[in-house]
């Protein structure tokens, strides 16, 4: 975290960045947890509450919520890009909603309905520093830890896995390989993140997967058997299918080894 | 085929069987049926990795529960032919 940009709400107003009133505000993102570069950007969270921001350089990202767009504002400061998100707390609220242990209930698949915006979003609660409503933040990570947060993602993982199993496994049997491939790259990507999220390690992009498994260290796969086909050190361009079946014995692993919770 | 005759086969689940764990069992789902494993199916089901012939599954299988090995074999085939039957496991001979 030493990394970390110093950044106050004088700067976010010297910009033109902070609205009149707020709930939070708060960093997050590859920067806080220490895995940033020069490259990295910053990443702001603004909590707001009736009023959605908007001014003429906002950004609004359509979201699966209401209001459905999320007002995003990017700037380079000092040659570092800030992103800053604005969320309602509403909308902050509906994003909890979709991890109760009501919704896990429902048959559904869980989790299914979150979107990455949302994912990242709640991945970023977990380890967010906040600048100013730190009250804000410690209630909403509460109710993200006794919620079905984690439940929900490990079954979400796994169901879309298992989706593109049989997608690989069809791709297969009708011969094509190379479909069958990249289907089964698919299935491996959700299993490990049921893994790494059977273990509190969330978060849905790819490129800081390796780094996620090496702090969950899961005793169920070791990273090197992870990571071997993570990086397909084994797919013979003669014989792609025997590492299409691989990754399908890891996927089941996988199943066989993470537990499916219910509510306490 | 008796199981004696069964002991050599290799038992490989379907590549897009379905498996979650719960309560320490495990549901594992084909297209058509499903069934909950515990006990000594579950550990019999552990031990299937594409390599082992029923004979070595019956023989760990043995020494796990302390059961003549002949025994612990027939108990083992007899098990996996119930999910061969319903289209979770194929056999591969040894030989293959």
């Amino acid at each position: 975290m030493n990394d970390t940009p110093l950044i106050t709400l004088e700067d976010l107003r010297t910009h033109g960045l902070l609205p009149d009133t707020y709930k939070a505000v708060y960093l997050s993102g590859s920067r806080v947890r220490g895995w940033g570069n020069a490259a990295s950007n910053l990443n702001i969270y603004v909590i707001t509450g009736d009023e959605q921001w908007q001014r003429p350089t906002t950004n609004p990202h359509p979201i699966a919520l209401r209001p459905d767009t999320l007002s995003v504002e990017i700037l380079t400061v000092d040659g570092c890009r800030w992103d800053v998100e604005y969320w309602m707390d509403a909308q902050v609220d509906q994003v909890l909603s979709k991890v109760t242990w009501d919704e896990y209930e429902t048959g559904q698949i869980a989790g299914g309905r979150l979107t990455s915006y949302e994912i990242d979003f709640l991945e970023r609660l977990t380890y967010a520093r906040a600048i100013t409503g730190e009250e804000w933040l410690t209630g909403r990570v509460a109710d993200l830890r006794t919620s079905a947060y984690r439940a929900s993602l490990v079954a979400r993982g796994l169901n879309f896995a298992d989706v593109a199993v049989e997608d690989a496994v069809g791709q297969m049997e009708s011969g094509d390989i190379e479909s069958a491939v990249l289907s089964a790259r698919i299935a491996f990507g959700f299993s490990v993140d049921a893994l790494l999220a059977s273990h509190d390690e969330f978060g849905g992009s790819p490129k800081w997967r390796a780094r996620r498994y090496r702090i969950a260290a899961p005793p169920e796969v070791s990273f090197d058997e992870y990571w071997a086909l993570e990086s397909m050190q084994s797919l013979d361009p003669a014989a792609p299918g025997k590492w299409v079946e691989e990754v399908v014995m890891f996927c089941r692993k996988v199943a066989s080894e993470v537990e499916i919770e219910e509510r306490p | 085929m008796s199981h004696q005759a069964l002991a050599n086969s290799v038992p490989v689940p379907r590549l897009d069987v379905r498996i979650r764990k719960s309560r320490g069992k495990l549901t594992v789902a084909g297209p058509e049926h499903v069934f909950e494993l515990e006990g000594v199916i579950l550990d019999i089901w552990k031990m299937i990795d594409g390599s082992r012939t029923i004979r070595d599954i019956g023989a760990l299988i043995s020494e796990e529960y302390d059961v003549p090995v002949g025994e612990a074999v027939d108990d083992t085939a007899e098990a996996l032919m119930e999910l061969v039957e319903h289209g979770l496991l194929t056999l591969r001979s040894d030989d293959e």
